[in-house]
């Protein structure tokens, strides 16, 4: 789970290492940074993930629906005028209009837009698949609609949202939840009735920042609470040891454009490095007991880094723990030795006050440390909201009535990530040797030529569904390399069949 | 409240605590199955023994096991006996077995203590060490109370250090330090020692700090300096360690026992029911993942030497297959075998799964040579293929 030093003893490395695997913060390379930005594999993951239930091409679309709509299949485009009925609690209703969206968010979860007429005004609603009981074409379409919830344009799909739930269907926001029976055996809305209580959604994340920890499933999740609106509750359970920062980058952005519409909790039980970047972007803050954050020195190649890199970086750090209303000082001792803080604690009516000296009462880091800091300190400091070491406390915390999930798409996007984790474990380190010619080796040239060839289009497709960072983690070689080596064994093939042939 | 333990009639334990524990006698009453008519009034103590190595006897696949039978049980009072030292106390002559101390593995160790705590919070618990050498001794601090063998130690915390001595950058190397330092002072957190995590866990992980202890009316407090009134550490070449003595006097410990009546007594209890169910666990699962990994050294061993499959080439190479297999069954059976093989051979499942599946190469190619030999008159079914070039 934690990274191991270079020379730690005992450690008998039992598969290849690059030097990024599984090292706190890593890499900032501009130039890797910069080339990551667009990561068109990694956004592709998601559409791997999301293998549910339809295809979705720029007009044509194919729905399938959920037990509800007896599993069937709705083909039509976009801009096809339908009928939608949905179903809830065994009320049915019935929407008419034009098919504005459909697209998937999470991993079982889609959603349809539909623009239509009612009460005498135009009304777009937005419909969860698992809802829909049928979906009828009642014209086909002339021509490829404006959607308003583009991938580039969220909120889209949350005004669209808000609008139903406030508008066409005043009693939606008393039983908004799609599904009522989850795998977790918690209750999964409040059910009292109160349209006050927020939505609650927990996604855990495990494992190093690039790998385990990354910024799709936290927009997943994301796009899943966009779908009842805006201000929900979107915790993030955190037990990760870092990674990389190019990672860190994009969870940046996906965090930063969720904090806009959301309440971001970060449950802490290991936040190291990358990690700790990550939890500071959410305004509030939970500590496990046994919880940990901080020591976010960044390196490559085992040397810290230094100069207008480091002061980048370290002020990167203070502006995101500032803009969620952290101490400043706080994030910053976590990402540098020179960095000092210490703190008074509360007193009577006067809060904590945080020093970036070492003034204060409680020393927390020298000049000569780095800062992780633990559950009573960050609370006694002002970091942390309070200590939370179950899911009842947590809601406790967050003064909920008891512990519910709105539902339970965090944990199954989670589950389902990290399933492809541990078969990438199992099977990439196989198919590197096959693909070296290490094994599934015969007698037979061309047979073993074709098993090479095998191997690498089974780590393309690896490379595909993880991206770049996920790859780089788990030792998968580039994509570019993997279609230069491809080429490169067909050519042998092709030679070696040509000799045959004489 | 149901008493699932087992019961061979009442034991009468007199037992002395010093001169004031001799004018009192306990009662241990051990229970067996089928034995509804316990007294109800009679407290339930379950023992949980952490003994042996961190990381493999103490394992959280054996504390899932515990939890599982304490939360039948339902007992009134949890005792976590901790025997878990990685050196022993002869110390000109110390038993320096490597392969005995205990692992790195911290997220183990807080599922362990998270579970136990969490999941049997009914209960009262309490620590018990009777000797705490390595990463044992976080275990020790992360319960509230904790109580000490005279001549236990609570020791050796220096390991969470050295992990990250590897690194030759000095940033870097201080950033590792104070990760591991941070994610150990977590167990202290849990032990309720929040206030002074940084102080104490600091100087009991960290060879270059020093710490010391006041008080202030009846509390301790601890000091990152050699300025209290007890001195623990006051260099900057080794951690801080407590002896039974030291503990109980800086009141890291709440008393000095001998025995688990000593302990009942000092909890207030003057008579108690034992429950044998978390010592039976324990003692199967390390008599089980011992034994399992026994035989997987035999049969690396025989792999070695090549034993058991006489000359010929296919045999020799079925005969490592079944042997490498019978470990990786054993892998999969107990993680306890599994941490053990992989840190002392690099041999995790995935790697073993590798290996078997370069012998089935081997096998496949030996047949393929053999048909292509001629040997089956040019292979099954018609098809040539190809020999060695």
């Amino acid at each position: 789970m934690f990274p191991n030093p270079p020379t730690a003893p005992m450690k008998v490395p039992s598969m290849p290492n690059t030097p990024n695997r599984m090292t706190l913060p890593t890499i900032v390379f501009t130039t890797l940074a910069a080339s990551m930005t667009a990561l068109p594999a990694a956004n592709a993951s998601i559409s791997t993930l999301a293998t549910g239930t339809s295809v979705a091409s720029l007009d044509e679309v194919k729905i399938r629906l959920s037990a509800r709509g007896s599993g069937q299949t709705w083909r039509g485009s976009l801009g096809d005028e339908v009928a939608v009925t949905t179903s809830k609690r065994g009320k049915k209703t019935v929407f008419q209009g034009r098919l504005l969206n459909y697209r998937e968010v999470g991993r079982n979860l889609a959603t349809v837009t539909v623009e239509g007429t009612e009460d005498g005004k135009t009304q777009t609603r937005t419909f969860i698949v698992s809802d829909i009981v049928k979906i009828e074409t009642i014209s086909e379409a002339t021509e490829v609609p404006t959607s308003p919830s583009t991938s580039d344009d969220d909120g889209g799909t949350a005004t669209a949202v808000s609008q139903r739930t406030e508008q066409t269907e005043p009693n939606a926001t008393k039983t908004p939840a799609p599904a009522t029976t989850h795998a977790w055996g918690f209750p999964t809305d409040p059910g009292n009735g109160d349209p006050n209580l927020p939505k609650v959604f927990l996604l855990p994340i495990e494992g190093g920042v690039g790998d385990g920890t990354r910024h799709d499933e936290m927009k997943q999740i994301g796009e899943i609470a966009d779908t009842y609106g805006p201000g929900q509750i979107i915790v993030l359970r955190v037990k990760s040891p870092g990674g990389l920062v190019a990672e860190a980058d994009l969870i940046h952005e996906t965090l930063v454009d969720l904090k806009k519409r959301h309440q971001l909790v970060a449950w802490v039980e290991e936040a190291i490095s990358a990690a700790a970047f990550t939890s500071l972007h959410c305004n509030q803050i939970y500590f496990m007991k046994t919880g940990a954050l901080g020591s976010a020195t960044m390196f490559a190649g085992g040397k810290a880094i230094e100069g207008e890199q480091l002061n980048q970086w370290v002020k990167k750090f203070g502006d995101v723990a500032e803009e969620s209303g952290h101490p400043r000082a706080i994030a910053e001792a976590m990402c540098t030795n020179r960095e000092m803080c210490s703190y008074d604690p509360a007193e009577g009516d006067k809060g904590p006050v945080v020093y970036d000296t070492m003034e204060g009462k409680v020393p927390l880091s020298t000049n000569e440390e780095n800062l992780t800091i633990n559950a009573y300190d960050a609370v006694a400091c002002g970091l942390a909201d309070g200590v939370a070491d179950n899911e009842a406390e947590l809601a406790e915390q967050l003064r909920l009535p008891r512990w519910y999930e709105t539902t339970d798409d965090g944990r199954k996007i989670h589950k389902a990530w990290q399933k492809q984790l541990e078969m990438s474990d199992v099977e990439v380190p196989r198919l590197l040797r096959q693909l070296q010619g290490q094994t599934g080796q015969t007698n037979d040239p061309i047979k073993n030529l074709n098993r090479q060839l095998t191997a690498c289009n089974k780590l393309m497709g690896w490379a595909r569904r993880f991206g770049m960072h996920t790859s780089m983690m788990k030792n998968i070689p580039p994509l570019e390399y993997l279609e230069q080596i491809k080429k490169q064994i067909q050519e042998q093939i092709r030679r070696l069949k040509d000799q045959q042939r004489g | 409240m149901r008493r699932n333990s087992f019961r061979i009639g009442s034991v009468l334990v007199a037992c002395s605590l010093g001169l004031t524990a001799s004018l009192h006698a306990l009662t241990e009453t051990e229970t067996t199955e089928g034995d509804t008519s316990a007294n109800a009034d009679i407290p339930v103590v379950y023992v949980v023994p952490l003994k042996g190595q961190m990381g493999t006897d103490i394992h959280e696949d054996v504390a899932e096991m515990i939890i599982e039978d304490a939360l039948e049980v339902k007992p009134d009072v949890i005792v976590y006996q901790i025997e878990s030292a990685d050196f022993d106390r002869n110390y000109h002559l110390p038993r320096a077995d490597a392969k005995e101390f205990g692992m790195l593995e911290m997220e183990a160790y807080r599922t362990i203590v998270r579970g136990f705590q969490n999941q049997l919070a009914e209960s009262k618990q309490v620590v018990w060490v009777v000797d705490s050498v390595g990463f044992a001794s976080l275990l020790a601090l992360s319960w509230p109370d904790m109580y000490i063998s005279p001549e236990g130690r609570l020791w050796g915390l220096n390991k969470v250090f050295d992990v990250s001595q590897g690194w030759n950058d000095a940033d870097v190397r201080e950033k590792m330090e104070e990760a591991w330092e941070g994610i150990g002072r977590g167990f202290l957190e849990m032990g309720g020692h929040g206030e002074f995590s940084r102080e104490l866990g600091g100087a009991m992980m960290d060879p270059e700090k020093m710490l010391s202890a006041r008080f202030k009316g009846r509390d301790v407090e601890w000091l990152a300096s050699p300025d209290g009134m007890w001195l623990i550490d006051d260099n900057d070449e080794g951690v801080a360690n407590f002896d039974a003595q030291s503990a109980e006097d800086t009141l890291l410990s709440d008393g000095i026992v001998e025995s688990l009546d000593d302990l009942m007594f000092l909890l207030g209890y003057r008579e108690y029911e034992k429950s044998q169910n978390g010592i039976d666990i324990a003692e199967r699962y390390h008599e089980q993942w011992r034994r399992s990994y026994k035989k997987c050294l035999e049969n690396l061993q025989d792999i070695e030497s090549g034993r058991g499959g006489g000359t010929d080439a296919l045999k020799q190479a079925l005969n490592q297959k079944r042997l490498w297999e019978e470990i990786l069954r054993n892998e999969r059976r107990f993680g306890a075998v599994e941490r053990r093989l992989t840190r002392e051979y690099g041999l995790s499942k995935e790697r073993i799964e590798l290996i078997i599946d370069g012998i089935n190469d081997q096998i496949r190619q030996i047949k393929d040579g053999r048909r292509g030999g001629g040997t089956r008159g040019g292979g099954g079914r018609g098809r040539t293929r190809g020999g060695p070039s």
